[in-house]
């Protein structure tokens, strides 16, 4: 049995305008291609697809695969639930997360403002006639912002405080995207930062410490060393 | 010659495996890749495999068998309707009838198959 033979390859994937019909934008990109040497042409490997398709994704602003999950477990819904809350249907959002299928850019517009904090997940359940969620965890609600800019799981929160505690004259740095327009959520945090100073190092990433002003809330007025959190503490 | 009617048994097999849509029965030619992007800007190359199944699964769908170079498989090539366009379609049926390549689905580049 021969050797597989792989090589990368660049692949030009093109970005649609607008209108869908016209090229804006073609982007290079290497994949990994197989060589079949029975029919002696390159293949397209499963994972140059998945890399061609993603990168398509990325510049029209579609939501990627795993960001539909990431929307989905942030607010520990089923795919069932999440496809009735935008009205597509359990198959599609299953698809969506999957990868075997890309929403539509109208499928993906209220989608992708939900992801971005754009609306409020209580919008839409009342647009779809079901009873809205509790406002209630505001920091735990949170937790999705800090571990999408920290680039780590949200479990992953915890560990960022005990490496704190461990060494506390390294502040844990959060950087917050305060211009994405969820001011209830960013309120709570810079006041959780304001309760607890030192705890976390608050990098205001868009606006900075104007957020602050803007929330009302007031700059911390302690220094450092802080008294060291034991839990994460919620706020009310 | 004329347009013939694609075999059942052959759409059948095709079908079975788009709808299955496993990693490594459906190996499109890095050249499907580049021409798809060239049509259709605005789609994705897994939209298009629904639209094979739509074709070959309709009324009666015509095409012609097309002889390869390196046959290893048996292949027939056709029109199909993709995004509301007439879209050129090939695919190649493995001799070991558990991989298709899909060869083509771009805009058509001569106003017949060669069967016609």
């Amino acid at each position: 049995m021969k050797t597989p033979k792989f090589e990368t390859q660049p692949f030009q994937v093109t970005i649609p305008d607008l209108s869908g019909e016209a090229v804006a934008e073609v982007i290079t990109i290497p994949v990994k291609v197989e060589w079949d040497d029975e029919i002696k042409e390159w293949l397209l490997t499963p994972e140059a697809i998945r890399q061609i398709e993603d990168t398509k994704a990325r510049h029209m602003g579609l939501l990627l695969p795993a960001q539909f999950k990431e929307l989905r477990e942030r607010y520990g819904y089923t795919q069932k639930q999440m496809g009735e809350l935008f009205q597509v249907g359990e198959k599609s959002w299953t698809r969506w997360e999957s990868g075997k299928h890309r929403p539509s850019r109208s499928n993906n517009l209220p989608i992708r403002a939900l992801y971005d904090g754009e609306i409020s997940i209580n919008y839409l359940l009342k647009r779809a006639g079901k009873p809205v969620r509790e406002e209630s965890k505001p920091a735990l609600q949170a937790l999705p912002v800090i571990s999408k800019a920290c680039k780590t799981p949200a479990p992953d929160w915890n560990n960022l405080l005990v490496q704190y505690f461990a060494a506390p004259e390294k502040p844990i740095q959060v950087h917050l995207a305060a211009g994405k327009g969820n001011s209830a959520i960013i309120t709570q945090l810079l006041k959780l930062v304001h309760d607890n100073p030192g705890a976390v190092e608050q990098l205001l990433t868009e606006e900075g410490p104007a957020s602050r002003q803007r929330y009302g809330v007031p700059a911390p007025t302690h220094t450092y060393p802080q008294p060291r959190l034991t839990t994460i503490p919620t706020v009310s | 010659m004329a347009l013939q009617p694609i075999p059942e048994q052959w759409r059948k097999e095709v079908c079975a495996l788009l709808k299955a849509s496993v990693d490594w029965t459906i190996r499109p030619t890095k050249g499907f890749g580049e021409e798809f992007q060239k049509s259709f800007p605005q789609s994705f190359i897994e939209d298009v495999y629904e639209a094979y199944i739509s074709f070959l699964e309709g009324g009666s769908p015509m095409g012609c068998p097309v002889p390869m170079d390196y046959p290893a498989g048996e292949t027939w090539d056709f029109y199909f309707t993709f995004e509301g366009k007439k879209t050129y379609g090939k695919i190649m049926l493995r001799n070991d009838h558990k991989r298709i390549i899909p060869y083509s689905a771009h805009l058509p580049k001569k106003p017949k198959l060669r069967c016609e």
